[in-house]
């Protein structure tokens, strides 16, 4: 229960702290953008941080499944709606109502 | 006996012997200029068709005949006309006059008997052969006699349930070298303006017109005065040519750029064709449709018949839909098929594209709202027209739909924290992605769209997103919400108009940019005499080669240039894939600068945002009480105007990623012109990508797909003459105006008093004065020089978050949108109050007349 607990709360954090990090990384070319990017980073990184210390540090496993669960989720989504919308099933329809022919 | 007759003896005979569009035209010719011709009476159809074994049926007892087959019909094309009837029509063509001395050319068409009743019009059905000489006379009538045959008239017949056996007279009649024609409706087919005629016209014969290759010049006229009330110039680009003895297949004529936008009627003329279509309606005793031409200055009546329903009766859709009104400004007019075909293949289902324009499921809808609702209140809700805040919720679906959201956000979060403080320049790099793609072989059009829309791949940089991170920018209006929430509980004493001004005046934001980036090109041309003198051109177009060779021309031309490179790839429609952007017809930018040279210039616009913005500030901090309670404020206040900035930066780019695709789609339409196997610009965006597929591997269907080309534009045009409906199979009615009173919604609160100018389009009508009222059917940037001068500015269509009310803000001029019909109700020069803060608009006393001559 507590495991399920920690990775309930560990879920959206990790999104804070892998936004933030990704945040670094789409700055890393321009100086004031990577000053601004790790500016912006302390305080997921503090609050996932402070997470884990109060959890305790047996629940290392917890904490890092979050992360790569939401890397994962990131990465699935991303395909998966190209995929989806290549395939006509999911494409948007276009009917019309004046010549009888569908474009879709 | 001959079966040959003259066409004003027609008027002597009955429909059953000359059809109806000859009986009509016979006794028109007695009062009015109808060009010379004869008619091949229906008896001569009956002969030639009956001694050549086809069973026509039996007039008398209504017994209908039978359709010959494809190869009957190629049989039937072959044979030639009985000689007797062959030697008396090249008599009766040897006999007609000459128009202006000029050599006899004719156009032949069809007098069907039913043709041009009321109520079956059969336009557009029949065929019609323009600029037909001697050598090809009997062949074209023979032709024309077939089309009776032809799928698009049995389909016709079909859906208006005629059965009657067919009888065809054809009329042959001389051309005229028109320079100016079209069509004028009697009475307003579409229904938005009571007690109006509407006359449509274009340069050259008006068969561009009718096959709607062209968007004419559209004139609003009161039937009783004939007053011209409201003018809208269509973007004239081709016409058929006037010149009679132009060579086979060059007669689409692109039109000189100068005549694109220039009004192809005076009000003279108006008038008179106002007064023209008037006599035939009275004559025929219901309103009529009437093509007319004029040629050397003389007007001619060409065919008059009575209003009809659309052919093709509308198959409603099933299901229930709702416009969407965050992107409702975008289909203001119908998106062409291309355009959809292309959209609806990178956007997941979450809606459908109905004639053109994007619905949402609205019983999908239902289920994702937990709140308890009727049809007309989940409606309103959904057009963000409702105020109410009471509705009951229903809170196992509101835990459900959170979950949703919560698991959505785990899969696509990380780019919603990653554009929470994205640095606007780092967008550009977006630039490099497009050029990339665009010179990719390997990637059609739809591919292209898709990569550039959905990222190149899950670890990109975030400036490779503009159309996600757009999306999300949208959370500013949840922002808004919260700080109205905070200052009404925190700072009652606070004027909550003043919310509009506090978050304005970030001089990040593109759209403001672009036009302090004019005002700096115009700036250049003002200390340039020789450039002030060529921006007085009437022919704007040609002034982009008179400064390439103008030797002071430098300094504008390098700053122009550097606008252009910057927001060429806007324009008016951008979501539009057929419609032009400034960097391929810069004209529309011109005209702006123009405006702004004779309006006088103003401080930027970042200095007089920034100079409302510090007054609302100090008004704020005098509000509130205490340092956390000022920091909460300004941090939500600065959120705001990120966000604000974001959206509309990113628009930029997604539109680049459009503009892109353009041009790709541009290069395979030369490339299918080249070849031969589509005859008109333009063409290509009435097609799907899958018939362009056919097009390319079995040529021989294009014929099939010209007649679709054709049959598609009218529907477009048409389509583009009417408001689209809010909610389709949905109990929804909009609120209706009072009398002299306008129902908007506030987008930047104020009050204002001025003059209306109705401005359709800005490429066309980029001119307003100082204290005008802006009033459009929607904006986007190519709006924006506009708002400059305009004392206040009121949209048909669009809401809080849309384009007008962003800019509107920015300038602190009052903004009122989704003014229902407000295109329709209001006219030039009408005074009006726009009292934005209470999402009103009330008209006051018109002025002195001088209004629609301002047009």
């Amino acid at each position: 229960m507590n495991t399920l607990m920690v990775l309930i709360l560990a879920l959206p954090l990790s999104v804070e702290v892998l936004g933030a990090l990704f945040s670094v990384r789409d700055g890393w070319g321009d100086s004031a953008s990577k000053a601004s990017a790790l500016e912006h980073l302390a305080a997921p990184l503090l609050c996932w941080g402070a997470l884990w210390w109060l959890v305790g540090i047996d629940m290392w496993r917890a904490m890092v499944a979050a992360l790569v669960a939401v890397l994962i989720l990131h990465v699935v989504t991303h395909y998966a709606v190209r995929l989806l919308i290549s395939r006509p099933r999911f494409q948007t329809h276009a009917i019309d109502t004046d010549s009888g022919d569908d474009p879709s | 006996m001959s079966h040959i007759i003259g066409l004003r003896a027609a008027a002597q005979l009955s429909v059953a012997e000359v059809g109806g569009k000859a009986a009509t035209l016979g006794a028109l010719a007695a009062h009015h200029r109808v060009p010379d011709g004869f008619v091949i009476v229906t008896q001569a159809f009956c002969d030639h068709f009956q001694s050549n074994g086809v069973n026509l049926g039996d007039s008398a007892t209504g017994e209908p005949g039978e359709t010959p087959d494809p190869a009957s019909l190629s049989r039937l094309r072959a044979l030639r006309l009985d000689p007797e009837l062959a030697r008396d029509i090249r008599t009766a063509y040897a006999e007609l006059p000459t128009i202006d001395g000029r050599s006899k050319v004719c156009v032949v068409r069809s007098s069907a008997v039913g043709e041009d009743g009321a109520v079956a019009s059969f336009a557009g059905q029949h065929a019609t052969y323009y600029y037909v000489e001697s050598s090809d006379l009997e062949q074209r009538v023979v032709d024309c006699w077939l089309s009776v045959w032809s799928a698009e008239v049995r389909s016709y017949r079909r859906q208006m349930g005629i059965n009657a056996p067919v009888r065809m007279a054809v009329i042959v009649q001389l051309m005229v070298p028109a320079e100016v024609s079209g069509v004028a409706f009697t009475k307003d087919p579409t229904g938005r303006h009571r007690d109006a005629m509407v006359i449509e016209s274009c340069w050259g014969l008006g068969a561009a017109l009718v096959d709607g290759r062209v968007t004419p010049d559209s004139y609003i006229v009161r039937r009783t005065s004939h007053e011209l009330t409201t003018r809208r110039l269509g973007s004239k680009r081709f016409k058929i040519a006037e010149d009679l003895l132009d060579p086979v297949g060059a007669r689409l004529q692109p039109v000189p750029r100068h005549l694109q936008r220039i009004a192809s009627l005076n009000e003279a003329e108006v008038q008179q064709v106002a007064a023209l279509a008037a006599a035939c309606e009275s004559a025929r005793g219901a309103p009529q449709d009437v093509e007319w031409a004029y040629a050397n200055g003389t007007l001619y009546l060409l065919q008059s018949r009575p209003i009809s329903a659309s052919a093709g009766a509308s198959k409603p859709p099933s299901g229930r839909w709702i416009a969407f009104k965050p992107i409702l400004e975008n289909f203001t007019e119908a998106l062409t098929p291309l355009t959809v075909d292309t959209l609806r293949r990178v956007l997941p289902g979450f809606g459908q594209f109905i004639d053109g324009r994007y619905y949402l499921d609205f019983d999908g809808l239902r289920k994702l709202v937990p709140l308890t609702v009727s049809d007309a209140e989940l409606a309103e809700l959904a057009l963000l027209k409702s105020e109410r805040s009471d509705y009951s919720i229903k809170w196992a679906r509101l835990t459900i739909v959170v979950g949703s959201l919560l698991i959505a956000y785990l899969g696509t979060g990380l780019l919603w924290v990653r554009s929470r403080h994205l640095r606007f320049d780092t967008l550009a790099d977006f630039r490099g992605r497009c050029a990339a793609v665009l010179a990719d072989p390997q990637l059609d059009v739809v591919a292209s769209l898709r990569a550039l829309l959905l990222g190149p791949n899950a670890f990109a940089a975030a400036s490779q997103f503009p159309f996600q991170v757009n999306v999300s920018a949208a959370r500013y209006f949840f922002l808004l919400a919260a700080l109205r929430w905070y200052l009404r509980r925190f700072a009652p004493s606070f004027d909550l108009s003043q919310i509009a001004p506090l978050c304005a005046g970030t001089h990040e934001m593109l759209s403001t940019r672009l036009i302090d980036d004019l005002r700096e090109a115009a700036l250049v041309a003002e200390q340039i005499p020789a450039i002030r003198q060529l921006l007085q051109s009437d022919r704007l177009e040609e002034l982009p080669n008179q400064l390439a060779v103008h030797p002071a021309a430098g300094p504008f031309v390098a700053v122009f240039e550097s606008f252009i490179a910057n927001y060429g790839h806007r324009g008016t429609r951008e979501i539009e894939l057929a419609a032009s952007r400034w960097q391929e017809d810069p004209t529309p930018l011109f005209v702006m600068i123009r405006n702004l040279l004779r309006e006088g210039f103003t401080e930027p616009l970042s200095v007089q945002a920034k100079l409302r913005n510090t007054q609302a500030q100090s008004s704020l901090d005098a509000a509130l009480q205490g340092l956390l309670k000022r920091s909460a404020a300004r941090w939500l206040v600065r959120r705001i105007q990120y966000y604000a900035a974001l959206r509309e930066n990113t628009r930029h780019y997604t539109m680049l990623a459009f503009a892109t695709v353009r041009t790709k789609i541009l290069a395979l339409e030369q490339h299918l012109l080249a070849q031969g196997l589509l005859k008109c610009a333009e063409d290509i965006f009435y097609l799907t990508w899958d018939e362009i597929g056919e097009l390319q591997t079995a040529p021989s269907d294009g014929p099939r797909l010209q007649q679709l080309i054709r049959r598609r534009r009218l529907t477009h045009m048409r389509r583009n003459r009417s408001d689209p409906p809010l909610t389709i199979n949905v109990d929804y009615r909009p609120p209706r105006h009072a009398a002299g009173v306008l129902i908007g919604q506030c987008a930047s609160p104020g009050i204002v008093e001025g003059t209306v100018r109705l401005v359709l389009d800005p490429a066309t009508d980029g001119e307003i004065k100082a204290g005008e009222i802006l009033v459009a059917p929607y904006t986007d940037p190519a709006w924006t020089p506009l708002f400059l001068g305009a004392a206040a500015v009121v949209v048909e269509t669009g809401s809080y978050l849309s384009h007008a009310g962003t800019i509107a803000r920015e300038l602190g001029i009052p903004c009122l949108v989704d003014v229902t019909g407000v295109m329709s109700v209001l006219r030039n020069g009408q005074r009006l109050c726009v009292d934005a803060t209470q999402g009103r608009a009330f008209l006051l006393a018109e002025t002195d007349g001088q209004g629609d001559a301002a047009l």
